[in-house]
């Protein structure tokens, strides 16, 4: 199979980040793992992408953060994503917190003498519960592509990717570690029938996501 | 002590799933598609040969072999088709292919000449993209050494084929096609991977590899034929279509067919209108 999985190293290579901002003056370090679902011989496999983050809490409702991707550099790519977590919305009984993470994924490959930049727009529900305060969030993951045309000249189809997302954040003793369980229903408005990438979406659309993460605060 | 280089990862070698072979059976009976037995090749008309293709940057030379279906005494004579057959194992996998050329028109009307490339079946070396159109610039030299008619030599490419051949008929100035035929092409790495993946994702990230066929179609000037099945999930047709429309070389015609996948276009069109809809094209 003449398979591509690896361009999955600059979109929708990664949960969303810090969907709850920390708490001021709070580092965290993590690391996730998963990608998009394709079908390797029948069997539903997530592309094993992975990277690592940081984020640091600037006040208790603005995190920054940025990640390296690790597969990516395997490919001799240097990537990035760049990004803060803003929380607008505070938690009352059923009405969600809710917070925005405006950032930009970057990369570059040295061999090639090409790199990209994307904008990205993450606007996400969360509802902390328990004790812990572990927290299932509802929300979108925006991608936005820049340029008017595509290969040979041809006009750009999507300028905007899609991808809305259901995850949960089981959290530790004492608040210290985080565990992140994501789906992602990447690009649902588009069909991936005639996709070279054999793509498990819902009803030949879009592309599924499955997301692990973990997460250690200081 | 010795160095330990870390040489970063790509993906080119996923292009050519390629296998090795001791020797080839050019069996009638296996392959990708099956044929009726009324068009078997008989064992007198296959014929096995080697032919050197060089690395034109380093110079190497690596002996590659083809099969040419027909009467080899008479190449200098006869309309011969070239065929570049696709990315998978070996000449054995497209032999009924190659047979089917080789009935268009009555059996054994058109001699047919099919290679491997590096690292298919018995040719040496590795596969890249520089080698195919090296070993095509082979094919060529070898059909053109056995005295063969340039007005009476018509090119194939399927799928992986497309892209030697389109490069050749471009290119290669003392030894031009007749007409051009191809079947489910790719438009480019580029174009499969942005289609694939909304945004503009550079294959260059993960691949050296740029098989700009849609751009090179456009320095060919013979005739083309087109086909492509319109339920291709693995080149979508859209493939086909850049290619088609960046063809300016006069007549080209193009045939969709409905509900072929990628290699489905002879049983799926019917193998009396895929013969015929070749035939047609090249007598026309």
């Amino acid at each position: 199979m003449f398979c591509f999985f690896g361009l999955f190293l600059v979109a929708s290579c990664a949960p969303a980040r810090f969907v709850e901002p920390l708490d001021k003056g709070e580092w965290s370090v993590g690391a996730n793992l998963g990608g998009p679902v394709l079908d390797f011989g029948g069997a539903p496999i997530p592309v094993p992408l992975s990277a690592v983050e940081v984020g640091y809490g600037l006040d208790s409702s603005l995190t920054v953060h940025g990640a390296l991707h690790a597969t990516s550099m395997l490919f001799g790519n240097g990537q990035l994503d760049l990004g803060v977590t803003y929380k607008f919305v505070n938690q009352n009984k059923w009405i969600p917190n809710v917070s925005v993470s405006p950032g930009v994924n970057v990369i570059y490959s040295p061999s090639a003498k090409t790199g990209k930049l994307w904008p990205m727009l993450d606007l996400n529900a969360y509802w902390n519960y328990g004790k812990r305060t572990n927290y299932i969030y509802l929300g979108v993951n925006n991608y936005f592509e820049l340029s008017r045309t595509m290969a040979n000249n041809q006009p750009q189809n999507h300028n905007w990717l899609f991808s809305p997302q259901l995850g949960h954040i089981l959290k530790g003793k004492k608040d210290k570690w985080e565990m992140i369980t994501e789906f992602k229903y990447i690009g649902p408005n588009i069909s991936s029938e005639y996709s070279f990438i054999p793509y498990q979406g819902i009803v030949n659309q879009g592309a599924i996501g499955f997301y692990l993460g973990v997460r250690r605060k200081f | 002590m010795s160095l330990i280089s870390c040489e970063k990862l790509t993906l080119d070698q996923l292009a050519f799933p390629s296998e090795k072979l001791d020797s080839y059976t050019f069996s009638n009976y296996n392959g990708e598609i099956g044929i009726d037995e009324t068009m078997y090749i008989d064992d007198s008309k296959k014929h096995l040969v080697g032919l050197t293709s060089t690395d034109i940057s380093t110079g190497d030379q690596y002996k590659i072999y083809g099969v040419y279906i027909g009467d080899i005494t008479t190449i200098s004579s006869d309309s011969i088709i070239l065929y570049f057959h696709g990315q998978s194992k070996h000449m054995d996998h497209y032999f009924s292919r190659a047979a089917l050329l080789a009935n268009v028109g009555g059996k054994y009307n058109y001699g047919v000449f099919m290679i491997d490339y590096r690292g298919y079946g018995m040719s040496e070396g590795e596969s890249t993209e520089q080698g195919l159109y090296e070993d095509g610039e082979a094919a060529i030299s070898w059909l053109k050494n056995q005295g063969a008619d340039q007005n009476r030599v018509f090119y194939y490419g399927y799928s992986l084929g497309a892209i030697p051949i389109i490069d050749r008929a471009a290119y290669r100035t003392d030894f031009k096609p007749k007409k051009l035929i191809l079947e489910a092409p790719l438009a480019s790495v580029e174009n499969l991977v942005h289609n694939s993946t909304v945004i503009n994702v550079d294959p260059g990230f993960v691949t050296t590899l740029e098989f700009n066929n849609a751009e090179k179609i456009k320095d060919v000037s013979c005739p083309l034929l087109w086909m492509h099945g319109k339920e291709d999930t693995y080149i979508a047709i859209s493939n086909g279509e850049l290619i088609y429309g960046n063809h300016n070389a006069g007549e080209k015609i193009a045939v969709r067919v409905d509900g072929s996948d990628h290699s489905e276009i002879p049983p799926k069109y019917g193998i009396d209108n895929y013969m015929n809809e070749i035939l047609n094209f090249i007598q026309d």
